[in-house]
Protein backbone atom coordinates (compact mmCIF):
# COMPACT_ATOMS: atom_id res chain seq x y z
CA UNK A 1 0.00 0.00 0.00
CA UNK A 2 1.20 3.11 -1.15
CA UNK A 3 1.90 6.53 1.63
CA UNK A 4 -0.62 8.24 2.66
CA UNK A 5 -3.35 5.30 1.68
CA UNK A 6 -4.32 4.86 4.53
CA UNK A 7 -6.96 7.30 6.33
CA UNK A 8 -7.79 7.28 9.90
CA UNK A 9 -11.26 8.34 10.02
CA UNK A 10 -13.57 6.98 12.03
CA UNK A 11 -13.99 3.23 11.62
CA UNK A 12 -11.41 3.20 8.98
CA UNK A 13 -8.92 1.96 11.28
CA UNK A 14 -10.08 -1.45 11.18
CA UNK A 15 -8.17 -1.55 8.02
CA UNK A 16 -4.62 -1.49 9.24
CA UNK A 17 -4.25 -4.65 11.35
CA UNK A 18 -1.25 -5.95 14.00
CA UNK A 19 2.09 -6.46 12.38
CA UNK A 20 1.42 -4.22 9.45
CA UNK A 21 4.16 -2.51 7.88
CA UNK A 22 3.83 1.25 7.12
CA UNK A 23 6.01 2.68 4.40
CA UNK A 24 9.23 4.57 5.11
CA UNK A 25 9.38 8.29 4.84
CA UNK A 26 13.10 10.34 4.44
CA UNK A 27 13.98 12.68 6.72
CA UNK A 28 17.11 14.46 5.71
CA UNK A 29 19.07 16.67 8.55
CA UNK A 30 21.50 19.65 7.99
CA UNK A 31 22.54 22.38 9.81
CA UNK A 32 19.46 24.99 9.13
CA UNK A 33 16.72 22.36 10.35
CA UNK A 34 19.09 22.11 13.52
CA UNK A 35 19.42 26.14 13.64
CA UNK A 36 15.88 26.33 13.53
CA UNK A 37 14.45 24.06 15.90
CA UNK A 38 16.86 25.44 18.48
CA UNK A 39 15.36 29.35 17.88
CA UNK A 40 11.90 28.04 17.52
CA UNK A 41 12.21 26.24 20.69
CA UNK A 42 14.45 29.20 22.75
CA UNK A 43 17.16 26.00 23.10
CA UNK A 44 20.53 27.73 23.44
CA UNK A 45 22.36 25.13 23.98
CA UNK A 46 26.16 25.14 22.33
CA UNK A 47 26.03 21.34 20.71
CA UNK A 48 23.36 22.27 18.35
CA UNK A 49 25.50 24.85 16.45
CA UNK A 50 28.83 25.08 17.91
CA UNK A 51 30.86 22.59 16.01
CA UNK A 52 34.02 22.82 18.29
CA UNK A 53 32.08 22.69 21.37
CA UNK A 54 29.99 19.26 19.87
CA UNK A 55 33.42 18.06 18.84
CA UNK A 56 34.78 18.65 22.41
CA UNK A 57 32.09 16.73 24.08
CA UNK A 58 32.63 13.49 22.16
CA UNK A 59 30.59 14.61 19.02
CA UNK A 60 31.39 14.31 15.39
CA UNK A 61 29.88 17.42 15.14
CA UNK A 62 26.82 19.75 16.10
CA UNK A 63 23.57 17.58 17.48
CA UNK A 64 19.85 16.63 16.12
CA UNK A 65 17.80 18.13 18.83
CA UNK A 66 16.25 15.18 20.70
CA UNK A 67 12.87 17.03 20.13
CA UNK A 68 13.35 17.64 16.43
CA UNK A 69 14.02 13.87 16.45
CA UNK A 70 10.34 13.22 17.98
CA UNK A 71 9.04 15.64 15.40
CA UNK A 72 9.77 13.59 12.73
CA UNK A 73 8.15 10.88 14.13
CA UNK A 74 5.24 12.72 14.27
CA UNK A 75 5.09 14.17 11.28
CA UNK A 76 5.40 10.80 9.74
CA UNK A 77 2.41 9.68 11.39
CA UNK A 78 0.73 12.83 10.22
CA UNK A 79 1.59 12.03 6.88
CA UNK A 80 0.76 8.26 7.00
CA UNK A 81 -2.76 8.67 8.61
CA UNK A 82 -4.52 11.88 7.82
CA UNK A 83 -7.00 13.35 10.41
CA UNK A 84 -5.25 11.82 13.32
CA UNK A 85 -4.85 12.60 16.66
CA UNK A 86 -1.67 11.19 17.97
CA UNK A 87 -2.69 10.69 21.69
CA UNK A 88 0.41 9.21 22.63
CA UNK A 89 4.24 9.20 21.57
CA UNK A 90 7.74 8.02 23.52
CA UNK A 91 11.30 8.28 21.80
CA UNK A 92 14.65 7.33 23.16
CA UNK A 93 17.49 8.77 21.50
CA UNK A 94 20.05 5.84 20.81
CA UNK A 95 22.75 7.51 18.87
CA UNK A 96 23.35 11.09 17.54
CA UNK A 97 22.50 12.69 14.76
CA UNK A 98 23.88 15.42 12.73
CA UNK A 99 24.06 17.41 9.62
CA UNK A 100 24.33 15.26 6.48
CA UNK A 101 22.49 12.63 7.86
CA UNK A 102 19.12 10.92 6.24
CA UNK A 103 16.99 9.35 8.69
CA UNK A 104 14.77 6.72 7.60
CA UNK A 105 11.51 6.22 9.60
CA UNK A 106 9.67 3.26 9.54
CA UNK A 107 6.27 1.81 11.78
CA UNK A 108 4.95 -1.40 12.26
CA UNK A 109 1.44 -1.22 14.11
CA UNK A 110 1.76 -3.66 17.17
CA UNK A 111 -1.66 -3.50 17.91
CA UNK A 112 -5.12 -2.30 16.90
CA UNK A 113 -7.28 -1.29 20.35
CA UNK A 114 -11.16 -0.30 20.44
CA UNK A 115 -12.53 2.46 21.52
CA UNK A 116 -15.68 3.71 22.81
CA UNK A 117 -15.68 6.04 19.16
CA UNK A 118 -12.94 5.17 17.61
CA UNK A 119 -10.19 2.29 17.49
CA UNK A 120 -6.34 3.29 18.33
CA UNK A 121 -3.20 1.67 16.86
CA UNK A 122 -0.16 1.15 18.43
CA UNK A 123 2.42 1.55 16.47
CA UNK A 124 6.25 1.16 16.77
CA UNK A 125 8.72 3.56 15.74
CA UNK A 126 12.14 3.77 14.34
CA UNK A 127 14.63 6.33 12.87
CA UNK A 128 17.44 4.31 10.95
CA UNK A 129 20.75 6.57 9.45
CA UNK A 130 22.16 5.79 6.27
CA UNK A 131 24.68 3.30 7.52
CA UNK A 132 21.41 0.94 9.01
CA UNK A 133 22.28 2.20 12.62
CA UNK A 134 19.00 2.62 15.15
CA UNK A 135 19.14 6.50 15.79
CA UNK A 136 15.82 6.41 17.55
CA UNK A 137 13.54 4.07 18.35
CA UNK A 138 9.62 4.92 19.89
CA UNK A 139 5.99 4.03 20.23
CA UNK A 140 2.96 6.15 19.83
CA UNK A 141 -0.84 5.61 20.05
CA UNK A 142 -2.78 6.92 17.42
CA UNK A 143 -6.77 7.44 17.10
CA UNK A 144 -8.90 9.05 14.37
CA UNK A 145 -10.21 12.62 15.53
CA UNK A 146 -13.24 12.62 16.90
CA UNK A 147 -16.09 15.30 16.93
CA UNK A 148 -15.46 16.94 20.38
CA UNK A 149 -12.13 17.51 19.23
CA UNK A 150 -13.06 20.02 16.89
CA UNK A 151 -15.93 21.59 18.91
CA UNK A 152 -14.37 24.22 21.36
CA UNK A 153 -15.65 26.64 23.74
CA UNK A 154 -14.63 30.49 21.95
CA UNK A 155 -11.54 30.98 22.30
CA UNK A 156 -10.29 34.94 23.64
CA UNK A 157 -9.32 36.98 20.33
CA UNK A 158 -5.59 37.48 20.60
CA UNK B 1 21.77 17.84 45.64
CA UNK B 2 20.10 20.64 45.41
CA UNK B 3 16.49 20.90 43.50
CA UNK B 4 15.11 24.33 41.86
CA UNK B 5 11.67 24.82 42.23
CA UNK B 6 9.21 23.97 40.06
CA UNK B 7 8.56 26.70 37.40
CA UNK B 8 5.23 27.96 35.72
CA UNK B 9 4.78 30.53 33.43
CA UNK B 10 2.06 31.14 30.57
CA UNK B 11 1.74 31.99 26.76
CA UNK B 12 -0.48 33.31 24.67
CA UNK B 13 -0.54 30.90 21.37
CA UNK B 14 -0.53 32.86 17.80
CA UNK B 15 -1.04 31.80 14.31
CA UNK B 16 2.66 32.88 13.96
CA UNK B 17 3.51 30.77 16.39
CA UNK B 18 2.11 27.68 15.18
CA UNK B 19 3.31 28.29 11.63
CA UNK B 20 7.00 29.04 12.25
CA UNK B 21 7.29 26.12 14.21
CA UNK B 22 6.33 24.21 11.59
CA UNK B 23 8.86 25.93 9.13
CA UNK B 24 11.36 24.86 11.38
CA UNK B 25 10.16 21.42 11.91
CA UNK B 26 10.00 21.52 8.10
CA UNK B 27 6.31 20.49 7.95
CA UNK B 28 4.35 21.83 5.15
CA UNK B 29 1.26 20.98 5.70
CA UNK B 30 -1.35 23.48 5.35
CA UNK B 31 -3.60 22.65 8.33
CA UNK B 32 -0.59 24.46 10.56
CA UNK B 33 -1.34 27.69 8.35
CA UNK B 34 -3.66 27.65 6.23
CA UNK B 35 -7.10 28.94 7.75
CA UNK B 36 -9.12 28.27 4.55
CA UNK B 37 -7.87 24.66 4.05
CA UNK B 38 -7.84 23.69 7.77
CA UNK B 39 -11.52 25.33 7.47
CA UNK B 40 -12.43 22.70 5.23
CA UNK B 41 -10.18 20.04 6.99
CA UNK B 42 -11.93 17.50 9.42
CA UNK B 43 -9.72 19.76 12.27
CA UNK B 44 -11.95 22.48 11.43
CA UNK B 45 -9.56 25.12 11.94
CA UNK B 46 -5.48 25.89 12.40
CA UNK B 47 -4.33 23.38 14.98
CA UNK B 48 -0.69 23.03 16.33
CA UNK B 49 2.03 20.43 15.26
CA UNK B 50 1.49 17.74 17.91
CA UNK B 51 4.75 18.57 20.10
CA UNK B 52 4.22 22.54 19.38
CA UNK B 53 4.63 22.48 23.37
CA UNK B 54 8.33 22.06 23.06
CA UNK B 55 8.59 25.95 21.52
CA UNK B 56 7.15 26.76 25.40
CA UNK B 57 9.31 24.08 27.33
CA UNK B 58 12.29 26.00 27.67
CA UNK B 59 12.00 29.55 29.93
CA UNK B 60 12.88 33.08 28.26
CA UNK B 61 15.94 33.42 30.62
CA UNK B 62 18.70 35.58 29.70
CA UNK B 63 22.14 33.78 29.03
CA UNK B 64 23.66 34.59 31.92
CA UNK B 65 20.98 32.38 33.87
CA UNK B 66 21.92 29.20 31.83
CA UNK B 67 24.75 26.69 32.81
CA UNK B 68 28.06 27.22 30.83
CA UNK B 69 27.27 25.10 27.84
CA UNK B 70 24.20 27.17 28.01
CA UNK B 71 21.90 23.82 27.90
CA UNK B 72 18.30 25.01 29.45
CA UNK B 73 17.91 26.37 32.53
CA UNK B 74 15.77 23.46 33.67
CA UNK B 75 18.21 21.34 33.75
CA UNK B 76 20.66 22.95 35.99
CA UNK B 77 20.92 20.50 39.24
CA UNK B 78 23.54 20.00 41.11
CA UNK B 79 25.62 17.28 40.44
CA UNK B 80 29.32 16.65 39.31
CA UNK B 81 28.61 16.73 35.76
CA UNK B 82 29.82 19.19 32.82
CA UNK B 83 27.69 17.94 29.90
CA UNK B 84 24.20 17.49 29.15
CA UNK B 85 22.53 15.04 26.46
CA UNK B 86 18.99 14.74 25.77
CA UNK B 87 17.93 11.26 25.65
CA UNK B 88 14.04 10.33 26.01
CA UNK B 89 10.83 11.74 26.22
CA UNK B 90 7.09 10.54 26.83
CA UNK B 91 4.94 12.72 25.59
CA UNK B 92 0.64 12.53 26.10
CA UNK B 93 -1.61 14.87 24.40
CA UNK B 94 -5.54 15.30 25.47
CA UNK B 95 -6.22 17.94 22.91
CA UNK B 96 -5.15 20.13 20.02
CA UNK B 97 -3.57 23.71 20.60
CA UNK B 98 -4.96 26.51 18.56
CA UNK B 99 -4.25 29.85 18.04
CA UNK B 100 -5.47 32.01 20.61
CA UNK B 101 -4.75 29.37 23.58
CA UNK B 102 -3.22 30.59 26.69
CA UNK B 103 -0.87 27.98 27.45
CA UNK B 104 0.11 27.24 31.04
CA UNK B 105 3.47 25.64 31.34
CA UNK B 106 4.53 24.26 34.60
CA UNK B 107 7.52 22.17 34.95
CA UNK B 108 9.33 20.52 37.79
CA UNK B 109 12.46 17.81 38.03
CA UNK B 110 11.00 14.26 38.88
CA UNK B 111 14.53 12.66 39.82
CA UNK B 112 18.15 12.88 39.09
CA UNK B 113 19.43 9.34 39.42
CA UNK B 114 22.77 8.70 39.53
CA UNK B 115 24.41 5.60 37.40
CA UNK B 116 27.43 3.84 36.21
CA UNK B 117 28.31 4.81 32.15
CA UNK B 118 30.67 3.40 29.73
CA UNK B 119 33.00 6.38 30.44
CA UNK B 120 32.41 6.52 33.62
CA UNK B 121 29.43 7.92 36.64
CA UNK B 122 26.23 9.87 34.41
CA UNK B 123 23.41 11.28 36.10
CA UNK B 124 19.41 10.70 34.80
CA UNK B 125 17.72 13.72 34.99
CA UNK B 126 14.12 13.26 34.52
CA UNK B 127 11.86 16.22 33.92
CA UNK B 128 7.93 16.37 34.17
CA UNK B 129 6.04 19.53 32.41
CA UNK B 130 2.50 19.98 32.31
CA UNK B 131 0.23 21.93 29.90
CA UNK B 132 -3.05 23.34 30.25
CA UNK B 133 -5.00 25.74 28.60
CA UNK B 134 -6.92 28.91 29.34
CA UNK B 135 -10.07 26.70 30.66
CA UNK B 136 -7.74 24.72 33.41
CA UNK B 137 -7.82 22.07 30.95
CA UNK B 138 -4.99 19.26 30.58
CA UNK B 139 -3.56 19.82 27.16
CA UNK B 140 -0.03 17.72 27.23
CA UNK B 141 2.13 16.38 29.31
CA UNK B 142 6.19 15.59 28.97
CA UNK B 143 8.18 13.21 30.76
CA UNK B 144 11.56 13.70 29.45
CA UNK B 145 15.14 12.34 30.73
CA UNK B 146 18.17 14.00 30.31
CA UNK B 147 21.71 12.19 30.49
CA UNK B 148 24.17 14.77 32.44
CA UNK B 149 27.78 13.09 32.55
Amino acid sequence: MSKNNLNLNIGAIEEIYSGYDLPSQDFPIDSVNIFMFSAVTWNRHRIHYDHEQAVREGHKGIVAQRGLLGNFLCQYLNSIFSGAFIEQVDWKVLKSAGPGDTLTCCGKTLEVVPGEDSDAAIIDLELVNQSGELVTSGQARVRAIKETDRIKPIRKPF
Amino acid sequence: MTHKPSKTFTYTVTARDIKRFAQAIGDNNPLYHDEEFAKRSPFGAIVAPPLFCQSMTFEDVPLAELPEDLSPSELDVDVPAQRTVGGSSHYEFYQFIRPGDEITVSSCIDSVTPKEGKSGPLYLVQVETRFTNQFGERVAKEVATYVKK
